[in-house]
């Protein structure tokens, strides 16, 4: 403890930890807010700044854990009387405890700002460990080049670039899971995934230090295979965990409803996660403007956010994507379309296929401009093939019994088309 | 010139030109194997965008480059006189060169030229903040602000219509002007750094004290 | 007799924090033992007059010309060998390529760099170790490869921070022989060990938060000494007695 915090206190990462937390604050507001008042989300936010962090810390690691043989106190470590995988385990910690205090102000910050407008819970401890894990890991791969090329050049480039490079191509959601990009409350970290992670980062830690760069200051009076033994046990472990990070899937599962879902008061209802509740005065607007749709277009009782239902309604289900009212406006539209007209069946040649698909394309658009109460957001990409955004967006504003007619002649190619 | 030879000898011994030459030859190698894999960024939207890493490289080629010019000897390199200077500068800017025609040969086969002006467009913009991080806080540390870079070119590179940003030098297209602006901005600025030595910064403070 | 460096109201400093203030110095030929405890402003001072670090004010002439720009500096570096503290260099280079790239640094013609880098090297007793790597030496030869790189090519003014440690007493004494024999140059030694300065010094500087507390010969020095302060010899109790005030600037 007393080298941990003499390394604390003379560490030149004391000077650069404004940066540190400067970092995080950055990566945390600078992507975007959506995330701010929903714990899931926040916490997922609160853990990307890992994926800067990490990296960072890797070259100062390698740059510091080669500064002992820079300055020619090998052989000072080596006869002192504590073992060395003490002095190297203090090392490492000091660069930890400052990456760590960072990354904590960074999800104090976050809980602060979601505190007020936020569901039940609090930040979800899983995407934290999430990131620190891979801060951990990155600190125990730094300290570990540096250890063995105390190059002062070098090897902080080379393990700091590496780093950001295999964390970006193979730390994604989809690959080795070692970061997230969102968090919905519909899935969760799960413990199992979490332990691997984590069983990867301190084995990585154990591989750094104890790892004999030079044998005296391990071996003592014991053999040189016995003095190798913990390194070799513990890279061993190491490499169990990376195989087992690599073949465990995704890193975010499914998650079981723990309790009712929040629901508009307005019909039809619009439910939704609990922890999504600062949407909610958002949705009653929707549901009123559902509720406001044209007689000829039928709306379902309800419709669910992604998950609150187990297995059901997975096609018609809406999902918030990061925030964004517009998705969910699109989700609902194509289930009031498909309330609203008959079942789907081949029609009978190409043209009334084509026909009919534009009619539906240019359906769901007017009507997810209808719900949203605007047109596309100019943010948004893409959208049905040959639909006119804007000219949806301006006939939304047009009077009830122009846009009635407009549906109705949509409604008629649909109903009117023969099927195969 | 056999004076001029030696000098260019001494100086690269001295300056660990093996080990760069070598660092630039696993990095092409990099570049050619894997050069087309994509990089998948967090960033500012929704979700995540792709960059080649070919477009990455030249910031490790220009890092290399530039921390070439320190060395274990820099206490008595300090002290050195004017063939020094003008050997390190020759050394610089054939580094620099030489870096550069190594990407132009790496990529000019499997790269569009728009591509390869990417690239050097790139290592242009890197090694001048390398210059500048080198001069701040010695050559060693020339590679804190080209990675330091990393972080706005990853995170901060598209806006909110999904375009890449005018600034982001590794995504806009080689014929970008604006990128362009910024490679001369920071080759003047990483120069300008490199001239600025102590006594040229010593002059500047005391006519400036002067002054007031 | 002509200065070969000459120092007029330097003042030097990091920041706000001044570490030597209006030094006025001549330096014609001749042995210079700078003493002083340490943070006294000594390194600083020969920081200052190698050029390495230009002064926040006065004005610094080596070899009869103003040293006042870039170009000044690395023109009156040819005639400037200065050794620091503490030296990097490069592990692989031999003592030879070590003392050969410093006479390149210091602007030696490369015809006469070899013979120039040889002597150097003969005059600090390494010769039988010229090709063997630097990684390779101890404490003691690698600070004489240090005072070797400082010497090459006789350079008029000659600035060596601290040459003594970590050299045997016998060493000690062969460097004492090898300052002797540099007649033509203007030397300055600093130090902490007052038995070098007393051996081959023709004149003392004793220095203390970047003011100059004496300045003599080493008798003069010695002669300071009172009764009742510390000190085994005469000029460590004259160097004791300057620095708490009781010597007079002579």
């Amino acid at each position: 403890m007393r080298i941990l915090l003499m390394e604390l206190r003379r560490s030149p990462l004391r000077w650069w930890f404004p940066v540190l937390v400067a970092l995080d604050v950055a990566v945390l507001f600078g992507r975007s807010q959506w995330w701010i008042g929903v714990w899931p989300q926040a916490s997922a936010a609160a853990q990307i700044p890992a994926f800067y962090l990490g990296p960072f810390l890797a070259a100062y690691a390698a740059w510091a854990s080669g500064r002992i043989h820079r300055l020619g106190f090998e052989d000072q470590h080596t006869a002192g009387t504590r073992p060395r995988w003490q002095v190297e385990a203090a090392h490492l910690a000091a660069v930890a405890v400052y990456g760590g205090v960072a990354y904590a102000v960074g999800a104090g910050v976050a809980a602060a700002v979601s505190y007020d407008d936020a569901g039940p819970g609090f930040l979800w401890p899983g995407y934290l460990l999430l990131g620190a894990a891979l801060i951990v890991l990155c600190i125990a791969i730094g300290h570990m080049a540096g250890r063995w090329f105390p190059s002062a050049f070098a090897a902080p480039v080379i393990c700091g670039l590496a780093c950001f490079v295999v964390v970006t191509m193979n730390g994604g959601p989809m690959e080795a899971g070692l970061f997230v990009l969102s968090g919905g409350p519909a899935v969760e970290v799960s413990p199992e995934h979490l332990a691997v992670r984590w069983g990867l980062a301190l084995t990585a830690v154990a591989v750094a230090v104890l790892t004999p760069r030079t044998l005296p200051g391990y071996s003592g009076a014991r053999g040189k295979v016995i003095a190798r033994l913990p390194a070799i046990g513990s890279a061993a472990l190491a490499v169990a965990c990376l195989a087992g990070v690599l073949t465990a899937g995704p890193v975010q599962t499914a998650r079981a409803s723990r309790s009712a879902p929040m629901c508009t008061r307005a019909e039809p209802k619009i439910c939704v996660w609990p922890e999504e509740r600062k949407y909610m005065p958002r949705l009653e607007a929707m549901a009123k403007r559902v509720s406001e749709l044209p007689p000829a277009i039928t709306s379902p009782s309800a419709f669910y956010e992604e998950g609150l239902r187990g297995g059901k309604g997975q096609d018609t289900d809406f999902k918030i994507f990061e925030g964004s009212m517009w998705e969910v406006a699109d989700s609902m539209s194509i289930a009031v379309s498909r309330a609203s007209t008959p079942r789907y069946c081949p029609a009978q040649n190409s043209d009334a296929e084509d026909r009919r698909t534009m009619a539906y394309f240019e359906l769901d658009s007017w009507l997810a401009a209808r719900i949203s109460g605007a047109g596309q957001p100019s943010d948004i990409h893409g959208g049905p093939p040959g639909v006119d955004q804007k000219a949806i967006a301006r006939l939304i504003h047009q009077p009830e019994p122009a846009q009635q007619s407009w549906a109705k002649k949509r409604l008629k190619v649909i109903e009117g088309t023969r099927c195969a | 010139m056999p004076d001029l030879r030696e000098s260019l000898i001494d100086y690269l011994r001295a300056h660990r030109f093996r080990g760069i030459a070598v660092g630039w030859a696993v990095l092409i190698a990099c570049d050619v194997a894997f050069g087309s894999a994509r990089l998948d960024f967090p960033f500012s939207g929704s979700g995540s965008s792709a960059t080649p890493l070919r477009h990455e490289i030249p910031l490790a080629l220009a890092v290399l480059a530039v921390g070439g010019l320190g060395s274990a000897m820099d206490s008595l390199e300090e002290t050195a006189a004017s063939g020094f200077r003008r050997v390190e500068i020759s050394c610089i800017v054939g580094a620099v060169s030489a870096a550069a025609a190594l990407l132009v040969a790496a990529e000019a086969f499997v790269s569009p030229m728009d591509t390869v002006l990417l690239l050097l467009r790139g290592l242009l913009i890197w090694v001048g903040l390398a210059l500048l991080s080198g001069r701040a806080w010695g050559w060693r540390f020339s590679w804190i602000l080209p990675l330091v870079t990393l972080f706005p070119l990853t995170y901060w590179q598209i806006d909110g219509l999904g375009r890449f940003r005018w600034w982001d030098w590794t995504d806009q297209p080689g014929s970008s002007m604006p990128c362009w602006g910024i490679a001369v901005g920071s080759l003047l600025a990483g120069g300008g750094a490199m001239a600025l030595t102590p006594w040229r910064l010593n002059r500047f403070l005391r006519a400036f004290r002067r002054s007031r | 007799m002509e200065p070969i460096a000459s120092l007029s109201g330097i003042a030097q400093g990091y920041g706000r924090h001044q570490v030597i203030t209006g030094l006025d110095w001549d330096l014609p030929v001749g042995v210079y033992g700078l003493l002083g405890p340490n943070g006294a402003g000594k390194s600083t001072l020969l920081r200052t007059l190698a050029t390495v670090t230009p002064p926040q004010e006065g004005t610094l002439e080596i070899c009869g010309r103003k040293v006042h720009s870039e170009r000044s500096a690395r023109a009156a570096r040819t005639t400037i060998g200065y050794l620091p503290q503490e030296f990097g260099y490069y592990p692989s280079f031999s003592v030879y390529d070590f003392v050969r790239y410093s006479a390149w640094l210091r602007g030696v013609p490369h015809g006469q760099a070899h013979d120039a880098t040889r002597k150097a090297i003969a005059s600090v007793l390494l010769d039988e170790r010229a090709q063997a790597t630097m990684k390779s030496l101890s404490g003691g030869m690698l600070r004489r490869a240090g005072i070797a790189a400082a010497i090459v090519g006789s350079p008029r003014l000659l600035l060596l921070d601290e040459p003594t440690v970590g050299l045997d007493p016998k060493q000690r004494l062969e460097f004492r022989e090898l300052i002797r024999s540099l007649t033509d140059s203007a030397i300055v030694l600093s130090t902490h060990l007052v038995e070098d300065v007393a051996a081959v010094c023709d004149q003392v500087v004793v220095m203390q938060s970047g003011r100059f507390l004496f300045r003599g010969t080493p008798e003069a020095l010695a002669d300071n000494a009172r009764s009742g302060v510390a000190g085994d010899s005469p000029l460590e109790r004259g160097y004791m007695a300057a620095l708490s005030g009781q010597g007079a600037l002579s």
